[in-house]
């Protein structure tokens, strides 16, 4: 038997599925909100459905859009190059960092044999189907550098290159403020690989 | 409570909560053990990249009695198998031997001769060795001492030996060969003499000399869906790992089965 009434204990549960939500915050929250003025647990749930009824992803860049096309993909002055990210906070990392002004492509995930996925799975074959309409000529892969990351990288860049199209990846190695006496043995290989001319 | 310190290929990583990480693996040791690795998700720091499927590394851990869960308190990369990487057929195949692993050996119970065929396993995979011999070889092996068998000596079903039959059928129901006279309703898998010959001998041969061992074009094709149904029998569950080896064309969805 549930201690609270049954409209509270849904709400509840409900808050207990997000991320980062135990019960005990969960009921916290939930009480807090029962307490809070109607006009602000409405405009709440307003915000909530609108987000399910009004938010979509962009059918070219799988990035989050309000229309068919995002607003990066809807930007003549953003093309050319295109960048090709894991997920959709990977981009909106980038574009916060301002460190990109071309357009994107969400791969919705990486190949993770164990969990079942494989190329299929992601949207590589959309990816490929953009070069010609779209005139790319040169793609940026910045897929996180996991194991999976890094085969999966490997994998595009191979499928890419055999259309003609010139790939390059982002830099691996030291993160700025970092220390060589305390980076492991790969991301040290890797900084090695990736070195380049000092300017 | 005590603190263990062993040498680990990590078999699965999954997200556990907010900032955690459940992290399954294989120790040379204690065999297979799943432990919280707080904070991996959140702060990259203290496992940097030290905890992905498929490498050998140098953990340390918390064994709590009252809970089946161990506490990763460190891990330290020995071999990355980095090579893998740069190859998705050979990344799928090593992820399928992990995968069977987990599957396959029970939690808290050493077998260092499984242990061993594992790491040398990704070894010949990281340099080099062609990814569906050396993964038929491990599938041999493993079952093999993992006490699976299977049986070769001849007809399961009746007494006649390998030497004085001459058609050879897999059954996988009966877990090793039936003869001609004893097929009916085991759902064979033909199996040439020469493919049964070497089956027996990656079953026996001295660990470091199995590699050398070689599944020619008529063994590959008997042996291929054999060994795989073999161990999804025993395991009663299809294996993730070979969805991804069917989508890049390393295996063909087709059975030998007649
Ligand atoms: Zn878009
Ligand atoms: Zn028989």
């Amino acid at each position: 038997m549930s201690i609270y009434p049954p409209s509270l204990e849904r709400l509840i549960n409900n808050l207990s599925k997000l991320p980062g939500i135990g019960q005990k915050t969960a009921a916290r929250l939930a009480l807090y909100l029962f307490r809070a003025s109607r006009e602000f647990s409405e405009s709440l749930a307003t915000s909530i459905s609108e987000v399910k009824k009004e938010i979509g992803i962009c059918s070219r860049c799988f990035n989050l859009t309000d229309d068919d096309l995002c607003q990066i993909c809807r930007d003549p002055s953003r093309d050319g190059i295109l960048c090709v990210v894991e997920e959709v906070g990977d981009l909106l990392a980038l574009e916060k960092a301002g460190a990109f002004r071309g357009r994107y492509h969400v791969l919705q995930g990486v190949l993770a044999p164990l969990d079942g996925i494989g190329p299929e799975n992601l949207r590589i074959k959309e990816l490929l189907q953009r070069l010609q309409p779209e005139s790319i000529k040169e793609v940026i892969l910045a897929i996180n550098p996991s194991a999976e990351g890094e085969t999966t990288t490997t994998y595009i860049a191979g499928l890419l290159r055999k259309q003609g199209v010139s790939v390059s990846q982002i830099a691996r190695g030291i993160p700025m403020g970092g220390d060589l006496k305390y980076t492991d043995a790969v991301t040290l290989k890797r900084a090695m690989e990736g070195r380049r001319e000092s300017c | 409570m005590a603190i263990r310190r062993d040498e680990a290929i990590i078999l699965r990583t999954r997200d556990y909560s907010e900032s955690d990480r459940l992290i399954t693996f294989f120790s040379k040791n204690q065999g297979q053990l799943t432990g919280i690795a707080k904070g991996a998700r959140r702060s990259k720091k203290r496992f940097v990249h030290t905890l992905e499927p498929c490498s050998h590394v140098a953990v340390t851990y918390m064994d709590r009695p009252t809970s089946g869960l161990v506490r990763l308190d460190a891990s330290e990369l020995k071999n990355a198998f980095i090579a893998l990487r740069s190859d998705i057929a050979r990344l799928g195949y090593a992820s399928l031997s992990c995968e069977i692993v987990l599957h396959m050996s029970p939690e808290r119970q050493a077998n260092a001769a499984l242990f061993a065929l594992l790491y040398q396993y990704l070894e010949q995979l990281e340099i080099g060795a062609k990814p569906e011999n050396t993964s038929l070889l491990f599938q041999t092996r493993m079952l093999h001492s993992s006490g699976y068998g299977p049986n070769l000596q001849g007809c399961v079903l009746c007494d006649r030996q390998l030497r004085t039959g001459e058609n050879w059928f897999f059954s996988i129901l009966q877990g090793g060969l039936v003869c001609k006279d004893h097929k009916h309703g085991q759902q064979p898998y033909p199996v040439s003499m020469g493919t049964v010959m070497l089956l027996r001998q990656a079953q026996q041969l001295p660990l470091s000399k199995l590699w050398r061992l070689r599944f020619q074009r008529q063994s590959r094709q008997e042996c291929r869906f054999l060994l795989l149904d073999l161990v999804r029998h025993y395991l009663e569950k299809d294996l993730k790992s070979l969805k991804l080896l069917y989508q890049i064309g390393a295996l063909k969805s087709t059975n030998n089965r007649i």
